[in-house]
C-alpha cells in the first residue's frame, strides 16, 4: 500500500471552525469549490494514475423525486451533506447511509447547489428565498432568515459561504428583471450583517450606467458561489447577466454591475474594485463563473491573480488586490463578437453581432463558452483547467415588459445555431498566457457539463453530460480510466477521507455515487 | 408603472370574501385560533404615494359570525412607535391602522372608522349622512386587542418585526345602513384598510388603491368591495371542509354524543376500537377521508357491507362528519384547550423536555425535534407518548451501547443501522460512523430513555397545558401559509 498522507481519525471532531475551514484538511471538503481559493485541488493521493484503474463505485445514494443534481456534496467530519432544493441529507460518507434529512415544504425552484458548514451547523438557501441553519448532527432548524420575498419571484440556489462568524448568501434570479445582491449572516443567529446591491442605486457611483429607470429591473444576480482572500479579507464574486437579457436597447449604458467581477470588503460588504467583463450585455452571459485565486509570477514579479474563465469566450487573468487586467484571451474557437480586447481588457465589439428580430448568429451561444461547470488549477503542473463549450446560437430580440411577482423578462432568447454541432472539452491553459496546453474532447457531449477535480495523484476528474467520470492525465490529458454513471453528471466532483481512505464522489443525475479503490 | 396601476384596479373588482369563523375567536392579539388559519388574507397593500423605504406589508383576514366582524392585522414593521393613550386622541401619529367601513356600498359616503395604534389607543368617526354628528362616535361593543396593548408607550426597539391587532366589531352597529342584519350570503359591503404613522419609514398603504396624488385616506369612492360568504372558509390542507357546520368545539361535542348514542354498537366507544366495523379515529388509513364522503356512507350506508343507512336529520349528520373528523385530525388542526405560555414553560422547566428534545432551534439532541410534532401526530397521540411506552423505540432513536473493536465505549442513540454500517449519536453530541467490522459488542439499552407518566409527574393542569404548548408546535404550516399568501 501507499503511504496516506491521511489522519486516522478516531471519533469524529465537533464542528469547524473557521481556523479548520481555513486549513481544511484534506480529509473534509468544506466549500463548494474545496478551498477559499477555489483551485479545486485536493493534497489526497491515495488514489493516484498508477492505482487508478482499481477505482471502483463504493455506494451510490439515489435522491428521491431528484433529477438532474447540481449539487455539490460537502465532507464534515466523515458526515457527507448533499442537497437538492428545499432538501438537506447527511450521510455516512463512507457507506452512504443516511443519518438525517431536513425538508422543508416550499416551493421547488431551480436546483441546489449544496451547502455551506461552520461551527456546529450546516446552511443552504432555499427555493423560497430563505437562508436556513441546521443542527449538522440532528439537521434541527436552528434558525432561519429571509433572504427575499419569494412572492417577488426570488429564490436561492447557490451554496453559502461560511468565513469568519459569517455566512454570504447569493440570490437568483436576474432572467426575471430582479436586482440582484450579496448578504452577510451572522452564523449563530441568522441576523443580516450586510447587503451588497449588485445593481447601483441613484446616488450610487454606477448608476449612472443605466439610462432611465432602467436600473430598477436591471437584474446582476449572484446564483453561483465565489471565492475568497482570507489575507486581503476579500470576497470575490461574479454577477450575473443584465435584464432584459437580449434586449439592450432600454437599457442603454455599461450596466454596472453585471458581467463583473467584484472584490467586496468581507468585514463591510463595501465594493473595493470590480471588473467588467462584457458592458453592456446583450447575449446572456453572467459573469457568475467560479473565481480561481492563485499566485504566480508575471513578468518577472509574484502577483496575486484572479482567473476567470467567462461565459463571453475570453479567458482573463486580473490583479485580485486592485482589479487590473492583466491578460485576456479567447479560450474558444468560435468567438465572433468581438475582435479582441483593449489594453484595458475592454472587449472589441464586432458590429451588428447583436441579437435581432431576425436573429443573428452568435458564438459563443448564450450557453455560453464555459457556464456553472468549476474549473481547477494544478499548483504542480501549474496549469489551469476549464470545461469549455464551443458552439454559435441565433439570437433574437423582441421588446419585453417586466412583471412584478417572477415573471421572465428577457426579450426573448437563442436557439443552437444549425451550422456547426456543440461540442464539449476540457481544455489545459498556462494560467497567465492562456495558451492551450491540450484538450480532451468528450465526444457526444454539447453542453452543460459537470466541472473538474484536480488530486495530488496526479488525476484531474471530469464528468460529461453523457454520464462518464472520467479521470484525465493533467500533464496530457488522456484519459486514464473511467467509469458510467448512467445519468447525466451536471455536479462537480470532490473527493474526501475517512479512516485512511480516500474517496472521489459526483452527483450523477439523480444519485450521489462515491468512488474508492477496490480492496 | 401604468400596468401596474390598470392591474391593481382590475383586481380590486374582485371582492375580498368574508367567511363566517369556523372556530371561536378569542381576542388577544394572537390570530392563532383554527379560524384565522383557515381565513384567505386580503390583498398585498398598496403604497401608492412611495417615494422610499421599505414597503412594509400589512397582512389582514377578516371573518364574521351572527354578531360580529372579525378583523386581524398582521403587520410587519421593523420600528413600532405609539405614545398617543387618550381616547380618540390622533392615533394616525403613531403606528396605526385603521378600517374604514361603508355597510351600503351604494352610498359609501356613509362610512365608520376605526383606528388603532400599537398600544391599543383607539379613534372612532361616525362619517354618515355628511357628517352632521359629533366629531367622534362611540361605536357598541368593540373589542380589541394589540400586540402592546395597554402598554404607556412603545418605543422602538432593535427586536421589532411586526405587531398584531385583532379586532370584534358587533354588527348591529351598522344596522342602519347594511342591507341585512346580521348580513345574508352574498351581501356586499365596501371598505378600506389603511395603514400610516411611526417615527422611522411611515409609509402611506392601504388595501384598495386610492388614486388621489397625495395620501387621502378619506376617499370613499376609492373602497374595495368585501362579500359576506355564509360558508366556513375553504380549509388548505387536510380534509376538504365542505361541513357546512365547520368544525368548532361545540360542533364536535355535539357529534361526540349521536355518535356514541348510534355507531359504538359495531365501530367502539368514541371511535378508539371496533367491534365489528372499523374504529374511526384509530391510526389508521380510511377509504372516506372527506367531509362529503363520510356524510354519504351515514346517509347512505355502504353498499355491500354492513353500514346501513342511518337517518338522522341533515345537521346532526353533519355534526357526526365533525366528530368523526376530529378524531383523526393533527394536533395542529384540533382545538386542544390549555395555556400555551404555561405549557411552554413546563417544556423547558419542570418537565425537563427541553433536556432531549429541541424546538425552534432550543433543546437538546437526544431525542426527536419537536418543531413540528402537531403538524402530524394527533392530540390523542400527543398525550399517549407522554403517558405510554411504546412497543418499540422511536426509529433513529433507540438507545444502544456498543463496544469498537479498539475497546472504545459509546453509548448513544443509533440513528441508523444496516448489516455493514451503523451510525450513532452519543450524549455530548458527537457522531460514530462505524463499520459492522469495527464494532465488537452491541447491546440495546432495555430501560426506557423517555419516563411516560408525565401524567403522574404534572398535575392535571399542567398535562394539559404541556400537551396544549405541543398541539401549537407546527412550524412547516408557517413556512407554507406564507408559501400560499394568495394575492387573487
Amino acid at each position: 500500500m501507499i503511504a496516506l498522507l491521511l489522519f486516522l481519525a478516531g471519533a469524529p471532531a465537533l464542528g469547524q471552525s473557521y481556523k479548520q475551514l481555513l486549513e481544511a484538511n484534506p480529509e473534509n471538503w468544506l466549500h463548494y469549490n474545496g478551498q477559499y481559493h477555489s483551485q479545486r485541488h485536493s493534497p489526497l493521493k491515495q488514489i493516484h494514475r498508477g492505482n487508478v484503474k482499481d477505482l471502483v463505485p463504493k455506494w451510490i445514494y439515489h435522491m428521491p423525486n431528484a433529477s438532474v443534481l447540481q449539487s455539490v456534496p460537502l465532507v464534515a467530519d466523515g458526515v457527507m451533506y448533499v442537497t437538492q432544493t428545499n432538501e438537506v441529507h447527511a450521510l455516512d460518507s463512507r457507506s452512504g447511509r443516511v443519518i438525517w434529512v431536513y425538508r422543508r415544504q416550499a416551493r421547488v425552484r431551480g436546483p441546489n447547489r449544496g451547502v455551506a458548514v461552520y461551527g456546529n451547523k450546516v446552511y443552504f438557501g432555499t427555493g423560497d428565498a430563505y437562508l436556513v441553519a441546521l443542527d449538522r448532527v440532528t439537521g434541527s432548524v436552528v434558525w432561519e432568515s429571509k433572504i427575499a420575498d419569494a412572492k417577488d419571484g426570488y429564490w436561492s440556489p447557490a451554496a453559502p459561504m461560511a468565513i469568519n462568524g459569517k455566512i454570504i448568501a447569493g440570490i437568483a434570479p436576474g432572467d426575471h428583471g430582479l436586482n440582484g445582491f450579496l448578504d452577510a449572516y451572522d452564523a449563530e443567529t441568522g441576523k443580516r450583517l450586510w447587503r451588497w446591491h449588485s445593481i447601483p442605486r441613484p446616488g450610487e457611483p454606477g448608476n449612472e450606467t443605466w439610462s432611465g429607470d432602467s436600473w430598477k429591473t436591471g437584474g446582476g444576480n449572484t446564483w453561483l458561489t465565489g471565492s475568497y482572500d482570507p489575507e486581503l479579507n476579500l470576497l470575490y464574486w461574479g454577477v450575473g447577466n443584465p435584464a432584459p437579457d437580449f434586449d439592450g436597447d432600454v437599457r442603454e449604458g455599461d450596466n454596472l454591475y453585471t458581467e463583473s467581477v467584484v472584490a467586496l470588503d468581507a468585514d463591510t460588504g463595501k465594493l473595493k474594485w470590480y471588473f467588467q467583463f462584457t458592458p453592456h450585455d446583450v447575449h446572456d452571459w453572467d459573469a457568475v463563473e467560479i473565481p480561481v485565486l492563485i499566485d504566480a509570477e508575471v513578468a518577472g514579479t509574484k502577483r496575486k491573480l484572479l482567473l476567470q474563465a467567462n461565459r463571453n469566450g475570453f479567458y482573463y487573468v486580473l490583479d485580485r488586490t486592485n482589479g487590473k487586467f492583466l491578460h485576456g484571451s479567447p479560450f474558444v474557437t468560435l468567438l465572433n463578437w468581438a475582435s479582441g480586447l483593449t489594453p484595458e481588457g475592454r472587449p472589441v465589439r464586432v458590429k451588428g453581432v447583436v441579437p435581432s428580430l431576425q436573429g443573428t448568429k452568435t458564438c459563443p451561444a448564450t450557453s455560453g463558452a464555459t457556464n456553472w461547470m468549476s474549473p481547477a488549477y494544478n499548483p504542480e503542473t501549474k496549469l489551469f483547467y476549464v470545461v469549455a463549450q464551443e458552439g454559435c446560437g441565433i439570437n433574437t430580440k423582441s421588446r419585453d415588459t417586466f412583471r412584478p411577482g417572477g415573471f421572465p423578462y428577457m426579450a426573448t432568447g437563442y436557439i443552437e445555431s444549425p451550422e456547426e454541432p456543440w461540442q464539449m472539452y476540457v481544455r489545459a491553459l498556462e494560467p497567465v498566457t492562456g495558451k492551450k496546453v491540450w484538450e480532451y474532447r468528450q465526444v457526444n457531449s454539447r453542453r452543460y457539463g459537470a466541472g473538474l477535480l484536480s488530486t495530488a495523484g496526479g488525476l484531474l476528474f471530469s464528468g460529461d453530460d453523457q454520464g462518464f467520470l472520467t479521470a484525465l492525465d493533467p500533464a496530457s490529458g488522456k484519459p486514464l480510466w473511467h467509469f458510467n454513471t448512467g445519468q447525466q453528471i451536471k455536479g462537480q466532483p470532490i473527493t474526501y477521507g475517512f479512516k485512511g481512505q480516500q474517496y472521489v464522489a459526483v452527483a450523477a443525475g439523480s444519485n450521489v455515487v462515491s468512488f474508492g479503490l477496490h480492496e | 408603472m401604468m400596468f401596474v396601476l390598470a392591474a391593481s384596479a382590475a383586481f380590486a373588482q374582485q371582492p375580498y370574501e368574508i367567511y363566517r369563523a369556523s372556530s371561536p375567536v378569542t381576542i388577544d392579539a394572537k390570530l392563532d385560533e383554527p379560524a384565522w388559519r383557515d381565513a384567505p388574507r386580503a390583498g398585498n397593500f398598496h403604497f401608492n404615494w412611495h417615494t422610499s423605504g421599505d414597503k412594509e406589508q400589512t397582512i389582514v383576514r377578516m371573518l364574521w359570525d351572527d354578531e360580529n366582524l372579525y378583523v386581524g392585522y398582521h403587520v410587519q414593521d421593523k420600528h413600532i412607535s405609539a405614545y398617543e393613550t387618550r381616547r380618540h386622541g390622533p392615533v394616525s401619529k403613531d403606528d396605526c391602522v385603521e378600517l374604514f367601513l361603508a355597510p351600503n356600498p351604494n352610498k359609501v359616503t356613509n362610512y365608520y372608522t376605526f383606528e388603532i395604534n400599537a398600544i391599543g389607543t383607539m379613534l372612532n368617526r361616525n362619517r354618515a349622512d355628511w357628517w352632521t354628528g359629533p366629531p367622534t362616535w362611540e361605536p357598541e361593543g368593540v373589542r380589541y386587542r394589540t400586540t402592546f396593548q395597554g402598554q404607556p408607550k412603545k418605543d422602538e426597539s432593535p427586536e421589532d418585526t411586526h405587531w398584531i391587532v385583532e379586532v370584534a366589531i358587533p354588527l348591529k352597529n351598522f344596522a342602519r345602513d347594511a342591507a341585512h342584519m346580521p348580513p345574508q350570503d352574498g351581501d356586499l359591503w365596501r371598505l378600506n384598510l389603511n395603514r400610516l404613522g411611526g417615527r422611522t419609514n411611515p409609509q402611506f398603504s392601504s388595501w384598495s388603491l386610492i388614486p388621489t396624488e397625495k395620501p387621502a385616506f378619506h376617499t370613499p369612492s376609492a373602497f374595495g368591495p368585501v362579500r359576506f360568504v355564509n360558508r366556513f372558509p375553504p380549509q388548505r390542507r387536510g380534509t376538504a371542509g365542505e361541513n357546512p357546520l365547520g368544525r368548532t368545539a361545540e360542533v364536535v361535542a355535539a357529534g361526540r354524543v349521536l355518535y356514541n348514542r348510534s355507531c359504538t354498537m359495531c365501530h367502539g366507544l368514541d371511535g378508539a376500537a371496533g367491534d365489528r366495523a372499523p374504529a374511526l379515529g384509530a391510526q389508521r388509513r380510511y377509504l372516506r377521508r372527506r367531509d362529503a364522503d363520510i356524510f354519504d356512507s351515514i346517509k347512505s350506508g355502504i353498499p355491500g357491507t354492513a353500514m346501513p343507512a342511518i337517518p338522522l336529520p341533515v345537521n346532526d349528520t353533519w355534526k357526526m362528519v365533525a366528530y368523526i373528523q376530529s378524531l383523526r385530525a393533527t394536533a395542529a388542526d384540533d382545538f386542544v384547550e390549555g395555556d400555551t405560555a404555561a405549557g411552554a414553560a413546563l417544556f423547558a422547566g419542570k418537565g425537563q423536555c427541553a433536556r432531549c428534545h429541541m424546538i425552534r432551534g432550543k433543546g437538546g439532541s437526544t431525542g426527536p425535534d419537536l418543531s413540528d410534532i402537531a403538524a402530524s401526530r394527533t392530540a390523542a397521540s400527543l398525550r399517549e407518548a407522554l403517558t405510554k411506552q411504546p412497543a418499540h423505540p422511536t426509529r433513529g432513536f433507540q438507545p444502544v451501547r456498543v463496544v469498537t473493536t479498539d475497546g472504545a465505549t459509546i453509548q448513544g442513540m443509533l440513528k441508523n443501522e444496516h448489516n455493514f454500517s451503523l451510525q450513532i449519536l452519543d450524549s455530548s453530541g458527537r457522531l460514530h460512523l462505524l463499520a459492522r467490522d469495527e464494532v465488537r459488542e452491541m447491546e440495546f439499552r432495555k430501560d426506557p430513555v423517555m419516563p411516560r407518566d408525565f401524567d403522574k409527574r404534572l398535575t392535571k393542569d399542567e398535562f394539559r397545558d404541556l400537551v396544549a404548548f405541543l398541539a401549537k408546535q407546527a412550524r412547516s404550516r408557517e413556512t407554507v401559509d406564507e408559501d400560499e399568501e394568495d394575492l387573487h
